[in-house]
């Protein structure tokens, strides 16, 4: 019937979910406008705010303000919107692992790996400073220069290898 | 579970428990351990254990029934007898402190980006200034990020209010995770009372603990006392134009096509209206607290509209404030206890069937961490009635959760669901209030749990408070009101562990059940976490601070660990 | 006491496991079966069960108690229907006398069939109390039956290794109200909420998959991070979504052909006079006129069948799809699919509801009257809707509307049974149809109200050999139902084998956690059923009305 039938049973090992606590969705959000420039609300809403149940943070039922404006609705305050329903209030504050998480960050990371102004953004800093500060704890900054030419990569690469990195996710 | 079936000669306590209980009680495969701590052995003591004293020829007293299809031998009921008997007590060794090491240990920089981060959603710039202070020795991290939760607000006249916008995003998430340890949030009941949301904040009961953290004069002990209310203060650059449950789908309900209805429905079709004020929406500003006279409700109704034919509604004396609490503090919390009240519209508690044990066992899970039940057989055999009409009265093992959940329960039992109309829909909002009956002081006290008391609801009552905590300890009193409760809560040790724990879990994922402290036999890992939890929970209650049980957090080996738990290393 | 090597291995899984600490504890999860999948088909609203998959008679010698809108058949010959020759119809499926409902072709891709292929491997579980009435509180508890507690997906999903542990695809009802939205897993597993109306449901779920699949050549150099989804990428999205557009088509024919065909014997294959061709007067009128009633509308097609003319189920095609693609290719482990209520009904000639007054006296003692006739004049659009939730659904909008939205229901049941047949996936998979509670029938007819303590689930599946009715219901209902004494609805009656006590919801899910092999959120209740060699096994078979 179909050509690829696969079970995933080699995920199970990275879904022993005991461990450090991830960023939930408003801090995968400030911390990518922080490091790849501000004009990616628009993308981070759609693809990390709106995802509650893959990235927890719960809602704020009562930061919903709802107005219309040319017959369509607008939620004046997006991060405290309860996409699915206000059940969601209730989601967990800490962020968790999983294969959709990965999907959505690296879904996210290619399409800000190729977005011009954030190519912009880290060309115009010093690399090896912009990349010290990308990462909160030093013991991380060393181990990606290990693993990471830096110096030579392009920058949609570095951004990509970046915003990629599991790293920056755990606060 | 292998029953042996044909042929079948049992040989030791686990055949005779394959052949002749696991069908049903799959759970009694469990280790000796388990079974132990879940209170249905006694080491070396069947007369004592649960399951022995259900087995029928066991002749200790007990109920005797098991299995309920099939007889035992004397040689069956020998093994099972003979297998606890050969489980030695054994008391737990003092243990020393956990040896371990943190492999990468944050520097005093890093503890304050951890914290700036965790409270305030944003990573933390290089350039902050507190940064540079505590690189350069004048201040530690833990202290930094104590000074960001104190400079988040300021308190004018008893009213929380932000600083600016980081006070309000750190604000908020505590609120957030406040709100969090309260599972319910659904006002719906018998009917979909969605009005109920435009005036009362499911998320409120939260709301105490963030009003203490942000105001150290309110302690611990005004959170679990008196009838307070708070709400948050909001601001918004626009005005919402729905109503906050009903703007997802259509049709869009308009908050100005919408006026709040009380009572019942007059000859012509409508109502009588009021004006009482909706929840805040917008960004959080602060958290003040609710005047005593606010939003007054005239009159409640007791039965809905379409029950007209068999339990037509009355209408209700209220006149009195739809915020204020029931006694208890956060216990009493109106919107707590209507959300897990669990009882029909209109029904009266009778101290049989008809109690809130939801709300009590909402209480001890979420305020103590602990699962009922918390007693042993031996708390609780006094209380069994084997005349009563009512199964769980006359067995032991139900008994366990009922003594501690029904003496509570009864403490609430003068509540009564309502609802300000009898109808609500278009251009209508009804929504849910809770009535409380006065006490007759006629009426005797009861002195055994009734099967059905038509006057339990407004008869004087002692509840008999009976609970086993973490450490084994039997607390017992006697209580007469919400604000007793609130006040025993605070003497049980679980609450602080439960309190710590909560709190760890969110800045550090670690998560640690109550229960791994009387756990017998302990790895390495779990040592340092009941130490851990332990050593939290205890200064939390010498303390009674909830800004210095975050500091402690703070100083953990798990906060400090660039990876968390799984950075520890233990030796 | 020696601690052997099996018991700590259980003592290390089970201190990382979520345990319950009460006597009806189970083992935990070393027992979840992880090819197993749940799916719950949830109908919000509470909509009457005993023309469809209530047999309330299920033995040849089984007593009833009449009651006058418990009908499902006109009995009568001709070409016309005749009110006053109506029955309840029955027929015989294997053991049991199913109504008449399960005679009925269904329509199916390869023709069709008859619904009673459907009960080829059911249980059907009568007669439960729910204990409280609600609609949001008592749908919410069929996933989650304790408020705060992990409900049942969530369980499910926190053991599984699945894509999505648990997906949700919303309906009418939305999320808050029902089953779907209490997710709750301790685990944190994920759940995701599928919109209805969404442009591309399917894209939804996969979209990121797919946008990734198509640069997989830019993130050669971060591969080693991303390895786990290196085997879902694997799968090829075309042919997915080629075969999830095809499958659509298939479902919403079927449904189509279900609802829309007049071919149900004595029902829709004789012309039914409507409201239209009485003659009212203003002042008090017959009860019967109330038989017409869809909540806000009395019908008053000439026909009273042509109001199925324009008739649809928004979305269910569009979610047996997604499902069955989620299923085949081992993607959940559970899914909540929310099925809506037949809309865009054909009205003509019909009249506004609250033209005809229905005066309560007292108990079963009420009569009509109209003071104002007004014409029904709302064009047909969605909310022309059958109200699930039918208190005001008259006698024949119930028994005519429900039998036809059942109908659609099942033909997309047994498509979805015969496709995973061909596929090898039917044993691995449990349907588990449910809403609130049954109905409490009105004794003048003109609407039922809720009947708490009757609760109906069916489940469908390949561990299910046969077809298996359980549960003991009322001849007579009594006390905790809303009208006493009034007929064999399916209140709920106690159980010899449960100590003499009722069946209650817990037992069911107790069951179900049972069966999947995780810990119950019920401990308190004995499951109802559990898992044998493969196949789902009954702990009781009482079966009677008493």
């Amino acid at each position: 019937m179909f050509k690829h039938f696969i079970l995933i049973s080699l995920i199970v090992a990275s879904f022993t979910i005991k461990g450090e606590p991830l960023a939930n969705r408003f801090y995968v959000k400030n911390f990518l406008l922080a490091k790849f420039g501000k004009h990616l609300e628009p993308l981070l809403n759609e693809t990390i705010i709106k995802n509650i149940s893959i990235f927890n943070g719960p809602c704020d039922i009562y930061g919903q303000v709802v107005v219309e404006e040319k017959s369509k609705l607008k939620e004046v305050y997006p991060e405290a919107t309860c996409y699915s329903d206000i059940s969601q209030s209730k989601v967990d504050m800490n962020g968790k692992k999983s294969t959709l998480r990965k999907a959505w960050i690296l879904k996210t990371c290619l399409a800000i790996s190729k977005n011009e102004e954030s190519i912009k953004e880290v060309n115009s800093q010093d690399r090896k400073k912009y990349v010290e500060s990308y990462f909160s704890y030093k013991e991380d900054y060393k181990d990606f220069i290990k693993s990471f030419d830096i110096k030579n990569s392009k920058t949609s690469e570095l951004i990509l290898k970046l915003c990629t990195n599991q790293r920056w996710q755990r606060i | 579970m292998k029953k042996m079936g044909i042929g079948y000669s049992p040989q030791n306590h686990r055949d005779v428990l394959n052949e002749k209980c696991l069908h049903c009680h799959s759970y009694l495969g469990q280790s000796d351990e388990e079974l132990i701590s879940q209170n249905l052995i006694v080491p070396n003591k069947p007369e004592k254990s649960l399951v022995y004293r259900y087995l029928k020829g066991s002749n200790v007293g007990g109920k005797e029934n098991m299995p309920p299809k099939a007889s035992l031998s004397n040689k069956e009921v020998l093994l099972i007898k003979n297998w606890i008997k050969s489980i030695s007590p054994q008391t737990e060794i003092a243990s020393k402190p956990s040896q371990f090491q943190i492999s990468k240990t944050l520097s005093e920089g890093e503890i304050y980006k951890r914290c700036y981060s965790k409270l305030t959603d944003l990573p933390l710039s290089a350039q902050d200034d507190r940064l540079k202070e505590i690189e350069e020795g004048d201040l530690s991290g833990a202290d930094a990020c104590m000074l960001l939760i104190g400079n988040a607000t300021k308190i004018n006249d008893s009213d929380i209010i932000v600083q600016n916008e980081l006070g309000s995003r750190i604000l908020l998430n505590f609120q957030k995770l406040h709100s969090f340890w309260f599972k319910e949030w659904n006002f719906f009941t018998a009917m979909s009372t969605w009005g109920t949301f435009e005036l009362l904040d499911p998320t409120r009961t939260g709301i105490h603990f963030s009003y203490s953290l942000f105001n150290p004069q309110y302690s611990l002990a005004d959170i679990f006392s008196g009838q307070r209310s708070f709400e948050l203060t909001r601001q918004s650059k626009q005005k919402s134009e729905f109503l906050i449950y009903k703007f997802k789908n259509e049709p869009r309900y308009k908050i100005n096509d919408y006026k709040y209805i009380y009572g019942l429905s007059q000859k012509d079709g409508s109502y009588k209206s009021w004006n009482p004020s909706r929840v805040q929406t917008g960004k959080i500003t602060g958290i003040k607290m609710i005047a005593k006279n606010e939003d007054i409700l005239p009159i409640v109704v007791d039965s809905k509209d379409n029950q007209k034919e068999i339990n037509p509604a009355t209408e209700i004396k209220f006149k009195k404030s739809i915020h204020t609490g029931h006694g208890g503090g956060i216990i009493g919390d109106e919107a707590y206890i209507s959300l897990n009240l669990g009882q029909d519209l209109g029904k009266k508690m009778d101290g049989g069937k008809l109690l809130p044990r939801r709300w009590s066992n909402a209480l001890v899970s979420e305020f103590l961490c602990r699962d009922l039940p918390v007693l042993k057989t031996e708390d609780v055999i006094q209380y069994v009635q084997p005349n009563s009409t009512l199964p769980f009265r006359k067995n032991e093992s139900c008994m366990k959760c009922h003594v501690t959940m029904d003496n509570m329960a009864g403490l609430v039992r003068n509540v009564q669901q309502t609802y300000s109309a009898d109808a609500g829909g278009d251009g209508w909002i009804h929504s849910t209030h809770l009535r409380r009956f006065e006490i007759d002081d006629k009426l005797e006290f009861l002195k055994t749990a009734p099967d059905k008391d038509e006057y339990f609801y407004k008869r004087p009552y002692r509840a008999l408070f009976k609970y086993r905590d973490v450490n084994d300890k039997l607390i017992v009193k006697n209580l007469s009101s919400l604000d007793e409760l609130g006040k025993t809560i605070l003497e049980i040790d679980d609450f602080y562990y439960c309190t710590s724990k909560k709190y760890l879990k969110y800045f550090t994922g670690v998560d640690i059940p109550l229960t791994l402290i009387s756990k017998r036999k302990k790895n390495a890992k779990e040592r340092l976490q009941v130490e851990v939890l332990k050593k939290l929970g205890l200064g939390f209650k010498k303390s009674k601070s909830l800004r210095s049980l975050i500091r402690s957090i703070y100083e953990t080996p798990y906060f400090k660990s660039l990876n968390y738990e799984e950075g520890i290393v233990l030796k | 006491m020696k601690c052997n090597r099996r018991d700590l291995i259980k003592l290390a899984i089970l201190s990382s496991c979520f345990s319950t600490k009460s006597i009806f504890s189970y083992t935990p999860n070393t027992s979840y079966h992880t090819n197993l999948k749940y799916v719950h088909l949830n109908i919000a609203g509470g909509p009457c069960r005993w023309l469809f998959d209530n047999p309330i008679a299920p033995f040849k010698e089984s007593k009833i108690d009449k009651h006058p809108m418990i009908v499902n058949t006109f009995a009568n010959k001709g070409n016309e229907a005749n009110f006053s020759n109506m029955i309840y119809g029955r027929t015989k499926v294997q053991d049991f006398y199913m109504p008449k409902f399960w005679e009925m072709d269904l329509y199916t891709s390869t023709g069709k069939r008859k619904a009673s292929e459907l009960l080829e491997n059911c249980l059907i579980v009568r007669g439960v109390h729910m204990g409280i009435d609600g609609h949001s509180l008592n749908n919410r508890r069929l996933l989650s039956p304790v408020p705060g507690k992990p409900n049942l997906t969530g369980l499910l999903a926190g053991n599984s290794n699945k894509v999505f542990p648990s997906v949700n695809l919303v309906a009418d009802s939305g999320v808050a109200g029902v089953a779907g939205g209490t997710f709750y897993s301790e685990n944190n597993a994920t759940q995701v909420d599928v919109p209805q109306n969404h442009d591309n449901p399917f894209h939804y779920l996969l979209n990121p998959f797919v946008s990734i699949k198509e640069q997989q050549s830019l993130f050669a150099n971060i591969e080693n991070e991303y390895s786990d989804l290196k085997d879902v990428l694997k799968l090829d999205f075309d042919l997915l979504k080629k075969r999830y557009l095809k499958l659509k088509k298939i479902y919403e024919k079927n449904i189509h052909e279900s609802i829309r065909t007049l071919d149900i014997e004595g029902l829709s294959d004789r012309s039914i006079k409507g409201l239209s061709t009485e003659k009212i007067s203003l002042g008090n009128v017959k009860k019967e006129i109330s038989y017409f009633a869809n909540n806000d509308v009395h019908i008053g097609n000439k026909d009273f069948r042509t109001t199925l003319k324009t008739s649809v189920i928004e979305n269910l095609g569009n979610e047996f799809a997604i499902a069955q693609i989620l299923i085949e290719n081992d993607l959940i482990s559970t899914l909540t699919l929310n099925i809506n209520t037949l809309t865009h009904l054909y009205y003509e000639d019909s009249f506004e509801s609250d033209s005809f007054e229905r005066v309560i006296k007292g108990v079963k003692d009420t009569f009509f009257k109209v003071s104002n006739l007004k014409k029904y004049t709302k064009s047909i659009d969605r909310t022309h809707e059958f109200q699930l939730d039918s208190h005001d659904t008259g006698l024949l909008t119930n028994m005519f509307l429900s039998t036809y939205f059942y109908r659609g229901i099942s033909s997309c049941l047994l498509e979805m049974k015969r496709q995973l047949q061909s596929s090898k996936k039917w044993n691995e998979v449990i349907f588990h149809l449910a809403s609130e509670f049954d109905r409490d029938p009105r004794p003048d007819g003109s609407g039922s109200e809720h009947g708490w303590n009757g609760h109906v689930s069916s489940f469908f599946g390949g561990a299910i050999e046969g077809l298996q009715v359980v549960g003991n219901v009322e001849i007579n209902s009594k006390e905790n139902s809303y009208y006493k004494d009034n007929g064999t609805w399916g209140q709920g009656a106690k159980i010899s084998d449960l100590d003499n006590r009722f069946l209650v919801y817990g037992n069911i899910i107790s069951g179900l956690s049972s069966f999947f092999g995780v810990n119950t959120p019920t401990p308190n209740d004995n499951p109802l059923f559990t898992r044998k060699a493969g196949k789902l096994k009954l702990n009781t078979r009482e079966c009677r009305n008493v």
